[in-house]
């Protein structure tokens, strides 16, 4: 059925057209290992979804070049009386024309341009391009059925790989059930990662989650990398996902990130946010180095795995060279843990004796102000319940910056702490705390308020501190929970001393208060809270690193970097999108990248990719050849088809291709108009009908 | 449209503003339209010329405005096609490219009516004979015309009679810009040597087509040779009648040799040679010949390369008369005209007369001479002091008379003296360099390539013809919204890979580029001005690597490189459009793009 005419605007030969045509390309011979049976239940599995779905469609089957000693595929698999709102249409491609190839004898499927002769048949308003051994899913099916399919969209999906038995003409939910139960590995946008058997992908060696430590990355995370020196980390892009077992009570979530050149060239902080599970936005850093970030996680909904995004909102800055976004690094994702200070076991006259001095500052500052001695029995109380640090046995506290080291000396113990100083500390049965503190050289060692905060900077308590000072402050936040409290000064002396450390106050004792409960009417809604615990230089600076790419950078504006993993396996878009790229390049050659390529064309012209998200998914039923991929694979292939006088599409060429329609914004496109095989006849039969019609003239 | 014209045969795009682009713009696009109306005219050749008018500038008259033409232009039309600064504001680099040329001509392109295309600039003039053959009707579908471009000296009268525009331009040729680069044009019409080329001056050997420029990044200057190149010889008086020639195999022609064939104009070989690395040539020429032309084809070779889109098979570093020394010359400096020479005025059987010049500031004081047999005995010595009158230049006969016994030669049964034929005899060849780790390696994929050519894409914005359809094929040009540097070179590599052939067509067919001062365009002078602007601005340009990428690209794939999408030429904008000349002008209107 020639199409002729090299229409430059396709419009479907007539407005009852199917909505969608679903294409693959085929020969009946034994490819791959068991392709009847693949392609029997991609056919199974299509037609059931369509029928249960009232999907109005057609699936076209290109059969390329079929073997002569074979029986054709309409033939050779089995089909249904009534195929409902989906018609077959099998379109073969004779030998006669697969002669006019150059590596025939080499090459028997010239499946791009198979596809292509399918393309430029099809009738459908969309058209999805897939392969013989897929299987949608029920939910993609819906989304498929609802119509809402776009123009100036290019639908991409993950590929699911799952176990090769999946049951022949079983019922479709079965054929699910053993897909959903069965997954093997991911073909992600980032990259291919295999998947364990509760579904989540596998945490690699020298990841930046621990195995067992209640972290699984989602999607989102470009491989593990391991440079030579330095610690291991993952690249993100836009968005990532945390997948969570957050503990009933809530949790720290402890970072270590560093911004990527995609987050700007430009010198400051990068943002970096946070998302919850129900998709609001709950906190934001900015990231000025390699930084330690604490994120405080209030309880769940429910005990089950949450997921919590990263996002860099202002990301997206392309490299010359390396397609991918690199937005920000991340070295490190853990629950943090919380030290919880143990009494040495020393006897009580032994911590006694060890706190006197301070003590008998303490007393002596109260007597000489006239203040309540009976503070003085709560900071007797604090000082001898100190564990090996300065805090009671038994809290659970996390320092954050602002805190020097304990200073263990004969007969006191204390940390000086210099300003805005971070503690995280989990609130106990008295939703309070108390601290016995002095101030310091910094503040000339006169009186100042303490001023006590929370990370939304609501003040909680304001503590005059003169001399050794013991004090209680409540916080509104429930029992059980994480609070940041964050310490700063108003008032004070000059500083004093040649210590060149700025050195505030010094604290001896921090510990639970020993008021009573705050009413909880007065608790707080928990709440995230986004904390910088430390910050480093950044190991690299990228301003400087492509400074001299500059330029370039810029003009590129903000590409997007596709999912081109398995795309041969389900790319879908309006059918003029597909005329106006005109389908996939019709190399003479190895078929590699040609299906990358069309993406990348597509999106440069105007057909953006939108990436469908489980549940929606599409399974690939594992066969025994060519599913493994490896370098050494690659240049065994390479010699191979080299020796032969094959070309392919390179590494190189995919990289160049990609960098060009980025730099001129502008497509490129390698077929002629009469693409698709648009000026043959080819025989077109619906094994369903058993009818055989060559189709003259245009559809 | 009422009264719709004829169909015109060919169209003619050209985009413009009124900008004084490259100086005295109006007046060299007056003298483009005048040549192309009036011969139109002369051949009654059915035409529209659309002059797409980009962005035009604030406070300066339209073009419509600013150019005249006949009230009845017939048989050509002119169209004027207008992009708005509204349009031209949403393409990227606004502000730095104020015409984006290319996509300007494939707004064009998109609404012509003819049944051919052709996609020039506004300061080019067509040879008659060009117009005739354009008359002819007799251009293809499925084909791609090129043509070398000759420019001409500024000066050219605007409004003068066509014959005598034309007239102009045959007498003011500057240079040409060939398949292989562009020359500068003697008062021969034949490329002048250049300082330091590969033969001396004024030895009577030129170089004509197919031979490309002096090439220095080498340990010494060569020339490459394209598969056919023009050598125009005559012979100084009296000189040996061979032509010695040394040269290198290069990596093009893979690993087997390469022969090289002296042709004659008929085409006929003359004589042959098979070649392999670096060589000594002895090029025999009868005797009786003062004069020729002959030409060099390669055989073989042919293997395209990875970071050069041209085929190099053969280089030449050299070309001289056996006999004539070249010329001494001082080793403290190139200026030879001050040094000390020998040279060979002529030589017979008779008679070898020698001219001996003294170098600046020297006298020549006395001369020895010595006539030895082969074994280099020395037979005859002598010596001689010059008298003082001949200060600087001596001219020197040696005479020798020859005492023959036994039997006459003419009796020797040989049929036919060699000296009456030609003859190339191979005197030393010796291994050649490495190509395979040169720059100029041969592509790894080369094997692999169907169809691979090299083009003549100099200069192709100024003229480059296809059919309307193959256009359309092609999308037109790349529209990347760049400098449009290379653009068109990409267009001539993508006709080919769609199996749409390059024919380059001969002279006396010609066009007529008029001179602008330097700064716009691709002039030798202009280029380093040119592209401190083009940094200036920070927009980017195709680069030359980049192109040949890509040429090495749609070789591999033996695909065309199609840079637009199918709404390319502003195909979904309606533009305002008005037709003059043959008819009263009408009011702006807004015509669709073809589809």
């Amino acid at each position: 059925m020639p199409v002729g005419g090299h229409a430059a605007d396709p419009r479907p030969p007539d407005a009852e057209g199917p909505y969608l045509s679903v294409i693959a390309a085929s020969r009946n011979d034994e490819h791959g290992g068991n392709l009847l049976g693949r392609t029997q239940v991609f056919v199974e599995a299509w037609l059931s979804q369509a029928k249960r779905h009232n999907i109005s469609s057609e699936l076209i089957l290109v059969e390329w070049n079929p073997p002569q000693d074979r029986e054709r595929l309409a033939k050779a698999l089995r089909w249904p009386a009534d195929t409902g709102p989906c018609r077959v249409r099998i379109i073969e491609v004779p030998p006669h024309i697969h002669a006019r190839y150059l590596h025939g004898d080499n090459l028997p499927l010239y499946q791009m341009i198979g596809k292509n002769a399918g393309i430029r048949r099809a009738r459908g308003k969309f058209l999805v391009l897939t392969n013989i051994d897929i299987v949608f899913s029920d939910e993609l099916c819906k989304f498929l059925a609802a119509r809402k399919l776009e123009s100036g969209k290019m639908y991409r999906i993950d590929r699911t790989d799952v176990g090769e038995a999946v049951p022949v003409s079983a019922a479709i939910d079965d054929q699910l059930a053993y897909c959903r139960s069965h997954v093997l590995r991911l073909y992600s946008r980032e990259g291919v990662y295999p998947v364990t058997a509760e579904g989540f992908r596998e945490i690699e060696q020298d990841d930046i989650v621990r195995p067992n430590g209640g972290i699984h990355l989602g999607a989102g995370w470009f491989p593990i990398e391991r440079p030579q020196t330095g610690a291991a980390f993952r690249w993100m892009d836009g968005e990532a996902e945390i997948l969570i077992d957050v503990p009933g009570r809530g949790a720290v979530l402890e970072l270590e990130v560093e911004p990527g050149p995609g987050a700007g060239l430009e010198p400051g902080p990068k943002e970096l946010s946070v998302i919850d599970w129900n998709g609001a936005h709950v906190g934001t850093w900015m990231v000025s180095g390699r930084d330690t970030l604490h994120l405080v996680i209030p309880p769940p909904p429910s005990g089950k795995t949450q997921c919590v995004r990263l996002r860099v909102p202002a990301g997206g800055t392309p490299l010359p060279h390396d397609h991918r976004i690199l937005d920000f690094r991340i070295f490190r994702c853990e629950l943090a843990g919380f030290a919880s200070w143990k009494s040495p076991g020393a006897s009580s006259l032994t911590a006694m004796r060890r706190s006197r001095p301070t003590l008998a500052r303490f007393i002596q500052v109260t007597r000489a102000s006239g203040g309540p001695l009976g503070t003085a029995r709560a900071a007797i109380r604090l000082l001898r319940r100190r564990g090996a640090d300065i805090f009671e046995t038994g809290v659970e506290c996390r320092l954050g910056h602002g805190w020097l080291g304990v200073e263990d000396a004969e007969l006191e113990k204390y940390r000086w702490v210099s300003k805005d100083a971070q503690l995280m500390a989990r609130v106990g049965p008295s939703q309070s705390f108390a601290i016995v503190l002095e101030p310091g050289p910094t503040l000339g060692f006169q009186p100042f308020t303490l001023v006590i905060s929370a990370a939304s900077g609501q003040v909680l308590s304001r503590i005059a501190v003169k001399g050794v000072t013991y004090a209680e402050f409540s916080v509104p936040h429930p029992v059980g929970s994480i609070i940041p409290l964050i310490f700063s000064t108003e008032g004070g002396g000059t500083p004093t001393g040649e210590d060149p450390r700025p050195l505030s106050f010094r604290v001896f004792g921090f510990g639970h208060g020993t008021a009573g409960a705050a009413s909880p009417s007065t608790a707080e809604r928990e709440e995230w809270i986004a904390l910088t615990v430390d910050s480093i230089a950044a190991e690299i600076d990228w301003g400087s690193t492509y400074a001299a790419e500059r330029k370039q950078i810029e003009a590129m504006g903000k590409p997007a970097y596709l999912h081109t993993y398995a795309c041969g396996d389900f790319t879908m878009m309006a059918r003029e999108h597909w005329f106006d790229v005109r389908g996939y390049i019709e190399f003479d050659g190895y078929s590699m990248h040609m299906d990358s390529m069309l993406c990348y064309a597509a999106e440069h012209s105007g057909a953006r990719e939108e990436l469908l998200r489980p549940p929606m998914r599409v399974y690939h039923i594992e066969h025994g050849i060519g599913s493994g991929w490896s370098p050494e694979g690659q240049n065994h292939l390479f010699n191979r088809l080299s020796a032969k006088g094959i070309s392919w599409v390179s590494n190189e060429d995919i990289a160049e291709l990609i960098s060009h329609m980025r730099n001129t914004h502008t497509p490129v496109i390698f077929n002629p108009p009469g693409w698709g095989l648009a000026d043959d006849e080819l025989p077109e039969i619906d094994p369903v009908a058993h009818e055989t019609e060559v189709m003259a003239g245009k559809v | 449209m009422t009264a719709q014209a004829e169909q015109p045969y060919i169209s003619v795009v050209v985009a413009a503003r009124n900008d004084d682009h490259g100086g005295n713009m109006l007046h060299r696009m007056q003298a483009f339209l005048n040549a192309w109306i009036g011969q139109a005219k002369n051949y009654n050749l059915p035409s529209e010329i659309i002059i797409v008018e980009w962005n035009p500038p604030e406070g300066r008259p339209r073009l419509m405005d600013a150019l005249e033409w006949p009230d009845d232009a017939s048989p050509c039309e002119l169209r004027f096609v207008s992009v708005s600064p509204e349009i031209h504001n949403q393409f990227p680099n606004a502000a730095a490219i104020p015409l984006h040329q290319m996509i300007a001509k494939n707004a064009g392109i998109r609404r012509a009516r003819g049944e051919f295309v052709l996609a020039t600039n506004i300061d080019i003039v067509m040879s008659p004979e060009l117009m005739r053959f354009f008359a002819g009707r007799k251009l293809e579908k499925g084909k791609i015309y090129r043509i070398n471009r000759t420019d001409v000296a500024s000066g050219i009268p605007a409004g003068a009679p066509v014959a005598e525009l034309v007239e102009f331009c045959r007498n003011h040729m500057l240079r040409v810009f060939t398949s292989e680069g562009g020359f500068e044009l003697g008062d021969d019409g034949l490329p002048v040597l250049e300082t330091n080329d590969i033969v001396e001056p004024n030895a009577g050997i030129r170089f004509g087509p197919g031979w490309y420029p002096v090439d220095r990044g080498g340990a010494e200057p060569f020339r490459w040779i394209a598969p056919e190149a023009e050598l125009t010889l005559e012979r100084p008086l009296g000189a040996v009648t061979s032509l010695l020639m040394d040269g290198e195999t290069g990596p093009s022609g893979g690993n087997a040799p390469i022969t090289l064939q002296v042709v004659d104009p008929s085409g006929a070989v003359l004589t042959s040679a098979a070649l392999e690395g670096r060589y000594r040539l002895r090029l025999h020429i009868p005797d009786h010949i003062t004069k020729a032309k002959i030409r060099f084809r390669v055989q073989g070779g042919g293997v395209p390369l990875e970071r050069d889109a041209r085929i190099l098979n053969l280089r030449f570093f050299g070309l001289s008369w056996e006999g004539c020394s070249r010329r001494y010359t001082s080793s403290r400096g190139t200026r030879f005209d001050r040094a000390a020479t020998i040279r060979v005025n002529s030589a017979d059987a008779q008679q070898i007369q020698l001219a001996l010049t003294a170098g600046s500031g020297e006298r020549l004081e006395q001369i020895d001479l010595d006539l030895s047999d082969a074994a280099g005995q020395v037979l005859l010595r002598s010596s001689a002091s010059i008298p003082p009158n001949v200060s600087r230049q001596l001219l020197l006969t040696i005479r020798a008379g020859f005492q023959l016994a036994g039997q006459a030669a003419g009796e020797s049964g040989e049929a036919q003296p060699t000296d009456s034929l030609w003859r190339l005899e191979l005197l030393e060849a010796k291994p050649g360099e490495d190509w395979e780790t040169a720059f100029a390696a041969p592509s790894r994929f080369a094997h692999h390539m169907r169809n691979p050519a090299y083009l003549h894409t100099n200069g192709c914005g100024d003229f480059t013809l296809l059919s309307k359809a193959d256009w359309f094929a092609l999308r037109g040009y790349a529209e990347f919204p760049i400098w449009p540097m290379h653009i068109d070179s990409l267009l001539c590599y993508a006709a080919h890979h769609a199996g749409i052939n390059q024919v380059v067509l001969e002279q006396p067919m010609r066009i007529f580029h008029i001179e602008h001062r330097s700064g716009a365009g691709w002039t030798p002078e202009g280029e380093q001005e040119r592209a401190a602007r083009i940094e200036a601005k920070r927009v980017g340009v195709l680069q030359q690597d980049e192109v040949v990428k890509w040429i090495d690209r749609m070789r591999r794939f033996n695909a065309p490189a199609i840079f637009a999408q199918g709404n390319w030429g502003l195909g979904d904008r309606d533009l305002p459009e008005t037709i003059v000349g043959s008819r009263k002008p009408q009011d702006a209107q807004a015509l669709p793009a073809n589809s």
